[in-house]
């Protein structure tokens, strides 16, 4: 058959084509689409009204103009969006030299890598419920392709079964299939225009951050939630200051250290992360993570080796009265205050602290003050600072949201002479009270100040705190909802409906078991499993396993297809025959659709005489239970003979039978 | 020795070879119904019809058929009396016991037709009055092959009335050589000695009905006649009258075989007969009489 000449085929082609690349728009450019509907258009005309395909060299404008759009578009052909942007292209100009059957098959297998390229921006189940229809459609266009003219739902029926039938394979090469590394890492979507932490601070920027009501990450505590005021997820350190912005020192960071004790009380809780290229991880004050990929700086923070992509879940123990030590290098860095700035007039006011007070206890205490008696408002819309941003929001504007605080508070600090620097990471989170663990947002994002004090080590000071004392205890949310920019741009805002809230944790719920149990499954989990499974990993028991997960339904499979077709008599005598007649097929003898009992023995004692005596007997018996009168005694005497000697036997064992 | 081997032994006297051709005209005879002998000039089909006839002992009739026989020259006709002045009904040679119609094909349709109920009902009716004909009552018809010239293609439902259509062949060589070296046979036809007798054929005719038919043998022929139903390779299927005719006479040929009881056996060595004349090959199919029998024979299974 050509498959250009089958219609039928060509519109399931096309519709799979189209399911494969429409939820791909999320992430390509729109235009995309725009070129697969005047791809297909073309091709249809070419079909129908006698076009011819384009010519070589037609075609070799197309992929380049396909080219030249793709890279203006990104402005990059190395970034993961560009590359399946290139290969969905490439799949959408097939269509223009579709000319074979092959060509068919190609354009098919094509759109279910497509398919599967779609996975790597996003995992959800959403995302795994939409591949399974593309690959659906997939599958109907590849059955239209080998059948004539039949209905959808007939291949969708079909379609199913097979999808069923797959599921164990699936579960198999799920759960055993090798975890490879990657061999060369891409460039990941998510790290521009994801909402998330990034590694430097200018005053705006966690405010820019909380009108995202994206999920950060999950906590499931063992035991008790502590109390959500005391939940400071300490992300990163950052402790340059050039005048405006905070960012990170590269050298403490790098300076590895080991990992902490932690001293009882211990409070023990697993953090899974949203998908994301990961390079620190958040937890609660001195705590050990025991994970491989991952090391302790000094600035007591767990940054990984290298970005850790998808999402991420680990276990830490954390005791929060635990003094976070630190050396002196690092603490003289954290008195610079910038060159990019002067801020004179806080300078001024540090520096009659610094004269006034000796104990830096003191004046923290000072700054705290300051922050409490001076009418600060806090807001998720400050005004725009100018050139001494730290000057003008103390004195002048006095509005500003959590980094103003914690920024202005450790400008304060450093040019007071007490060392301090800014923490980064989530404060607090929402309980799921269904399913018991923690939601923490993107509008839980926090800024705070650690301060040196020689006796007790880096202490956490919250000038927020002190400001909006109810942005702690109660949570962004309760603080902000009723400020406009919080939440504007969130489906969240949904939030004062009670059930609107049941169904989202519902479905966050559905999120996270999805996330523990699928999407985590990383090599570490795979192995521990099959360890509990089969004791050991070893090939003999991964081929066992194998052999039995895999072998056994292609056994039930094969089982069903050789019993099918044979069907039990209903009269009993006849089944006891058919029984030795299939008894002698096994030994090469086999009766024919057509042959009677009395012809087959006649053929038996020509061909295998050997069973000749025994299969006379047996058809004996049978012919006279089929024939005497079912009351008569000798009935029931040859129908007992003709059961007991269905297995066949050869003439020596004559003796036996007569017995 | 049983009187069916003795009929048999009086039989191969005149007509060499042929012992089972004359089991199937007695399988016949004896199941009440009707023969059809199909074959070439020349075989000893009407020898061997006057031999069965004289053998079974009944009164014996024979016509030779005609393109311009009338139905009154079977039937019979009245003629006015003129000393009773009234008319007398002059029966035909149809009024026999066994009838032997010799070219039943060269006759035309109507005649033909005339024979048609006699055959089923065993009776006729002339001129207004419906006379049954003796019991028992066996019509032998001996044809030529279609294809030959000169002849009427019995229609189907003529065709149905016979209960079996057989034919002889050529007889094998030593058969013949003998036939050849020992001159006309026909001669000592009319030596042969009567071993049956009206009486006894009409008890035997009864005892036939007794004879057992197993369900098993029962969904034999259901599955026989249904295959051809279903089967593509038929231009129809077997009529309901043919599984009656084959369950007959496959009584009748038990009881031959001094069974009070049918096998399996008995349906497929007389399905030819029986239903070889009543199937025709669909109008695509390739496949003749005997392909059609040798097609049901082997695909549709006899123990389930």
């Amino acid at each position: 058959m050509n498959a250009a000449e089958n219609r039928h085929a060509v519109i399931w082609l096309l519709l799979a084509q189209l399911f494969a690349i429409l939820p791909l728009v999320a992430v390509l450019p729109f235009w995309i689409v725009a070129v697969w509907f005047a791809a297909a258009w073309w091709y249809w005309r070419i079909l129908t009204f006698g076009w011819s395909f384009p010519i070589g060299p037609i075609k070799g404008l197309l992929a380049i103009a396909a080219t030249i759009a793709v890279y203006l578009s990104f402005s990059s052909l190395f970034a993961i969006e560009a590359m399946v942007a290139v290969l969905v292209l490439a799949l959408i100009l097939k269509l223009l030299e579709l000319k074979s059957e092959r060509d068919h098959w190609l354009v098919l297998m094509l759109s279910y890598f497509v398919v599967a390229c779609g996975l790597l921006f996003s995992q959800q189940i959403v995302d795994v419920v939409v591949s399974l229809l593309q690959v659906a459609v997939l599958l109907i266009a590849q059955q239209a392709l080998n059948r004539d003219k039949t209905s959808a739902v007939t291949m969708l029926r079909s379609v199913s079964l097979m999808g069923l039938q797959s599921i164990p394979l699936m579960l198999l090469l799920f759960v055993i299939f090798p975890r490879i590394g990657p061999l060369w890492t891409m460039p990941l979507p998510g790290g521009e225009g994801k909402v998330g932490m990034s590694d430097s601070l200018e005053f705006g920027d966690i405010a820019k951050l909380s009108q995202s009501g994206e999920l950060a990450f999950r906590v499931r505590f063992e035991g008790d939630l502590p109390n959500l005021e005391t939940l400071y997820w300490r992300g990163l350190v950052l402790d340059q200051f050039d005048g405006r912005r905070w960012s990170r020192n590269a050298w403490p960071a790098r300076n590895k250290i080991p990992s902490p004790v932690i001293a009882e009380p211990k409070i023990k809780y697993t953090v899974t992360l949203e998908s994301g290229p990961h390079e620190w991880l958040y937890a609660l004050p001195l705590a050990d993570i025991n994970r491989a990929d991952i090391y302790y700086s000094a600035q007591h923070q767990w940054l990984s080796k290298r970005p850790i992509s998808g999402r991420v879940e680990y276990t830490a123990s954390s005791n929060f009265a635990q003094k976070l030590d630190d050396s002196a290098a690092s603490q003289r860095q954290n008195l610079q205050l910038g060159s990019r700035s002067d801020n004179a007039q806080a300078r001024a006011l540090a520096s009659t602290w610094q004269d006034t007070l000796a104990d830096p206890n003191d004046r923290v205490a000072a700054a705290i003050r300051f922050f409490e008696t001076t009418p600060f408002v806090y807001t998720l819309t400050p005004p725009i600072l100018g050139q001494n941003n730290v000057d003008e929001f103390l004195f002048t504007t006095r509005q500003g949201y959590c980094e103003h605080f914690a920024g202005s508070f450790v400008f304060l600090m450093r040019a007071a002479g007490v060392p301090s620097r800014i923490v980064v990471g989530y404060q607090g989170g929402e309980f799921n009270k269904r399913d018991g663990y923690l939601l923490v947002h993107q509008s839980d994002a926090h800024a705070w100040a650690e301060v040196w004090l020689d006796d007790r080590g880096w202490v956490r000071v919250d000038p927020t705190a002190t400001v909006a004392p109810s942005r702690i205890r109660l949570g962004a949310e309760a603080l902000l909802s009723r400020q406009s920019g919080y939440l504007k741009d969130s489906p969240m805002s949904l939030r004062r409906f009670e059930w609107a809230n049941r169904l989202r944790y519902f479905v966050d719920n559905m999120n996270y078991a999805w996330a523990r149990w699928v999407l985590n499954f990383d090599s570490d989990t795979q192995n521990s499993f099959l360890r509990g499974v089969l004791g050991e990993i070893s090939p003999q028991r991964m081929l066992i396993a194998v052999a039995f997960v895999g072998g056994l339904p292609l056994a039930v499979v094969a089982f069903f297809s050789l019993r099918l077709p044979r069907r039990h008599s209903d009269d009993v005598p006849a089944r006891y025959y058919l029984n030795s007649c299939r008894a002698l097929t096994r030994r090469g003898c086999a009766r024919k659709t057509g042959e009677t009992p009395e012809d087959f023995l006649a053929r038996v004692n020509i061909e295998q005489p050997c069973w000749g005596a025994w299969l006379s007997m047996q058809t004996q018996r049978f012919s006279a239970c089929s024939y005497l009168p079912k009351d008569s005694a000798s009935y029931q005497d040859n129908l007992r003979q003709l059961r007991r000697h269905q297995s066949p036997r050869k003439w020596l064992d004559l003796r036996k039978i007569d017995e | 020795m049983d009187i069916f081997a003795q009929i048999t032994q009086e039989i191969s006297r005149v007509v060499l070879g042929k012992d089972l051709q004359v089991r199937q005209a007695l399988c016949c005879l004896l199941a009440r119904g009707h023969l059809l002998i199909e074959d070439v000039p020349g075989v000893g089909k009407t020898t061997l019809s006057q031999a069965f006839a004289k053998v079974t002992g009944l009164e014996y009739q024979r016509i030779q058929f005609t393109s311009d026989l009338l139905p009154s020259d079977i039937l019979g006709v009245s003629v006015f009396d003129r000393n009773s002045s009234a008319f007398h009904f002059h029966p035909g040679p149809v009024f026999t016991q066994f009838l032997l119609v010799d070219e039943i094909n060269r006759a035309s349709p109507k005649t033909q037709s005339a024979l048609l109920e006699a055959m089923a009902e065993k009776q006729v009716t002339v001129e207004g009055a419906t006379r049954a004909l003796p019991n028992p009552f066996f019509v032998m018809a001996t044809q030529n092959p279609w294809f030959q010239s000169g002849t009427f293609p019995l229609p189907e439902s003529q065709l149905d009335r016979f209960l079996m259509r057989i034919s002889l062949g050529y007889p094998d060589e030593k058969s013949e050589r003998r036939l050849l070296a020992g001159g006309d046979p026909r001669t000592i036809i009319g030596e042969l000695s009567a071993m049956l007798s009206a009486e006894k054929i009409i008890g035997l005719q009864s005892m036939v009905d007794k004879v057992e038919l197993r369900d098993s043998v029962l969904s034999y022929v259901q599955r026989l006649i249904a295959f051809s139903r279903q089967d593509s390779h038929y231009a129809f299927g077997l009529s309901t009258r043919a599984a009656l005719a084959l369950i007959q006479a496959a009584k009748a040929w038990a009881m031959l075989a001094g069974r009070d009881y049918v096998l399996p056996d008995d349906i497929q060595i007389l399905l030819e007969p029986v239903a070889a004349h009543r199937l025709k090959p669909a109008a695509d199919s390739q496949e003749d009489g005997p392909d059609l029998i040798k097609r049901l024979l082997s695909q549709v299974p006899v123990v389930v």
